[in-house]
């Protein structure tokens, strides 16, 4: 039944040309795109107030006067050795800008992912298994919120009532690594005040994550919640749990060791997916909370039209939600035996 | 001898449905006894089995004059007394073989589940791995380690079968067990059925849409159509007496190995069924007016019951001989 050894060995490394295969159509897309947008980079990177000479100039400099060609050969090569341009907003390489943004973003999405997934999954499962009752009337009100109510107004909200109003946390803006002098280590300010071991800086970097997080957690969880019930209950339909219903098996058992492992897959897919696009959509979440992530990077980018800077955000947003579907398809086995075979 | 389970006027209605998909159907089952239920699909005979070991949903309304077993009331048993009953007293097997088993899960664990349940675990293991070996499993032990895709369609059937008798119940309901599988499968497997209820002194409801298959391991026969039940007796007077236009029909359809067919196949889709009169009648070949108005209620028709106006009226000969 085993597949054959060399279609085995051969698995990972198709999966990886894949990958590959993926990235570079992002990447020729992205350099097409950005060719053919009405704007001229050069009249914007040289100022406003350049003569005609000196944007030619700085046409020269950028390579724009090359044939087409050229400048995707040029460009393809400047990537492979990691040259990504420099940004004309901050004059720094575009990589340094993307290293420096990067920590904070990943701070927000991982933090927030972590607990709209563990909590849209747990009430997922509660209301599959308690289907009537008062408890359902809040979740299906939370699914409608999270459903029906766009980031940016939960967000707003969020600020009036508990940064204006309340004053409980700060309205926007990271942690302050400079004001604190806690020393940039990993550049998320929850790991790096957990490493002075110093509890009220902890707590104050929990302060300022709690409404983006808050936010973050209260548009997404809705979907992981009702997907992970109608899996649930769609598994709770089939023959095999009639079945064990048959044999006696405690409800409580089917559904934590019969339906849940198979009711999970669909969920797995479908949090990998959002993860997948979080770097492209956590963009507004860090623009109403001035969070100096890649969301508000992107956005300055795109405002000023700082093509490097957009080029290499539209290609690491690429790279990362290809990856991740590659790692979700690698977890995939782990819960289904069929799978783990056809390996 | 008293009934192991006796049933009067089941009826069961779906939500949402117009008509009951079970209604009026009665039984006695003698302990160690046989009774089928037959009938074309979508007659009810899965209804009726899942009504009696009351796996049919709270939004399901199933009602009956009587339905006791082991002289237990199983309509007014709570939640946990049934479950406690299926672990240990009504056993189950299904028609389809792959759909019954949890793809992700081996099938040792599965079957642990059910001996865990009856409160049998590790009590019954050799029994276990005995039953398997029995039933036509080989190598049971590392078996026990695989998932369901590794087994064969008939495998997985006779694993379900060795899952059911572990326990050691007093009753079996074999939903259609072999109508998934091939034909020299299927006799094999319910050879070794049958084997083993006799070792057992087991009571067993057989369901089938093939009369020809129960006819052999059932002493006693209902024939169910549209919900209803039109014939009732000994298996061999109901094979004798051909009593109404539909087993008549249904006996039509069993292939014969021994020469050629003499009468061509009525049509056997799903029929329709009518809202008056008798349930049969918009499909029956002797129709007559009293028919498609009053509906025929089980009478006794030379040592069987027959639901029809016309059964054993002088000058009607059943109409298809074989
Ligand atoms: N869950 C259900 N909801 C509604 N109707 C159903 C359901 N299950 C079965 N039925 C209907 O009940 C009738 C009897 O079905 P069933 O007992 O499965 O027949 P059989 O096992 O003889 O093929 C059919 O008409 C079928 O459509
Ligand atoms: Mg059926």
């Amino acid at each position: 039944m085993r597949p054959p050894v060399a279609r085995r060995l051969l698995k990972p490394v198709t999966g990886l040309a894949w990958i590959l295969v993926v990235v570079w159509s992002a990447v020729s897309v992205t350099f097409l795109l950005s060719r053919i947008v009405p704007a001229d980079p050069a009249r914007l990177a040289a100022g406003l107030d350049a003569g005609p000479e000196q944007v030619a100039q700085v046409r020269a400099e950028m390579g724009l006067d090359q044939p087409l060609i050229v400048q995707y050969g040029r460009y393809l090569g400047d990537l492979l050795t990691g040259d990504l341009g420099r940004s004309v907003q901050t004059r720094q390489p575009v990589l340094d800008d993307l290293l420096s943004a990067l920590p904070a973003s990943l701070e927000l999405i991982l933090v927030s992912s972590l607990i709209y997934a563990v909590l849209g999954v747990l009430a997922g499962i509660a209301w599959a298994y308690w289907p009537r009752g008062p408890h359902t009337l809040l979740l299906r009100l939370g699914a409608v919120v999270g459903v029906a109510v766009p980031v940016f107004w939960v967000g707003l909200l969020l600020q009036i009532v508990f940064a204006g109003r309340l004053r409980w946390f700060p309205v926007a803006g990271n942690f302050d690594f400079e004001g604190t002098g806690v020393p940039r280590v990993t550049g998320m300010g929850l790991v790096d005040t957990a490493l002075t071991g110093d509890l009220t800086l902890v707590g104050e970097a929990l302060r300022t994550l709690a409404l983006p997080v808050t936010t973050l957690v209260v548009t997404h969880f809705a979907v992981a919640m009702t997907l992970m019930r109608s899996s649930l209950e769609e598994q709770l339909r089939r023959p095999y749990v009639r079945t064990a219903r048959a044999r006696g098996v405690k409800e409580r058992r089917i559904v934590f060791a019969d339906a849940l492992r198979n009711a999970l897959n669909p969920v797995v897919t479908m949090l990998g997916l959002q993860l997948g696009w979080s770097l492209g959509g956590v963009v507004i979440i860090e623009v109403i909370f001035s969070w100096p992530g890649l969301g508000l990077y992107a956005y300055h980018a795109f405002s000023a039209f700082d093509y490097n800077a957009i080029m290499a955000v539209t290609l690491l947003s690429t790279v990362a939600f290809v990856l991740i579907n590659a790692l979700v398809g690698a977890i995939y086995p782990l819960l289904d035996p069929r799978l783990k075979e056809a390996r | 001898m008293s009934p192991i389970l006796s049933v009067r006027g089941l009826t069961v209605r779906y939500p949402g449905t117009a008509r009951p998909a079970v209604e009026g159907v009665g039984f006695d089952l003698e302990p160690g006894a046989t009774v089928a239920v037959v009938g074309e699909s979508g007659s009810g005979k899965s209804t009726v089995a899942l009504a009696v070991s009351r796996l049919l949903g709270p939004a399901v309304a199933v009602r009956a004059e009587t339905m006791t077993f082991e002289g237990r009331d199983l309509l007014g048993l709570g939640r946990e007394e049934l479950r406690r009953l299926r672990a240990g007293r009504i056993a189950m097997v299904f028609q389809s073989p792959s759909g019954s088993w949890n793809p992700t899960r081996t099938i040792g664990a599965q079957l642990v589940d059910g001996l865990r349940a009856a409160g049998r675990w590790p009590e019954r293991r050799d029994a276990l791995v005995a039953l398997l070996s029995r039933v036509g499993i080989h190598d049971p032990e590392s078996r026990l380690n695989d998932y369901p895709h590794r087994f064969s369609g008939g495998m997985l059937q006779r694993a379900m079968i060795a899952g059911a008798l572990v326990t050691e119940p007093s009753l079996l309901i074999a939903d259609e067990p072999t109508s998934a599988l091939d034909t020299t499968v299927q006799a094999e497997i319910l050879e070794i059925l049958d084997e083993l209820r006799a070792e057992r002194d087991l009571a067993m409801i057989l369901i089938s849409h093939d009369l020809g298959v129960v006819a052999r391991l059932a002493r006693h026969t209902l024939v169910l159509y549209g919900g209803r039940t039109v014939e009732r007796g000994p298996t061999a007077e109901i094979y004798r007496h051909r009593g109404h236009p539909y087993t008549q029909g249904l006996l039509a359809a069993v292939p014969r190995l021994d020469g050629p067919r003499k009468t061509p196949l009525p049509a056997m889709a799903q029929g329709p069924v009518a809202h008056s009169g008798c349930v049969f009648a918009p499909r029956c070949p002797r129709a007559e007016d009293r028919c498609r108005t009053s509906e025929p209620a089980l009478r006794p028709v030379g040592g069987i019951e027959v639901a029809c106006h016309l059964a054993g009226e002088p000058g009607r000969e059943p109409a298809w001989r074989m």
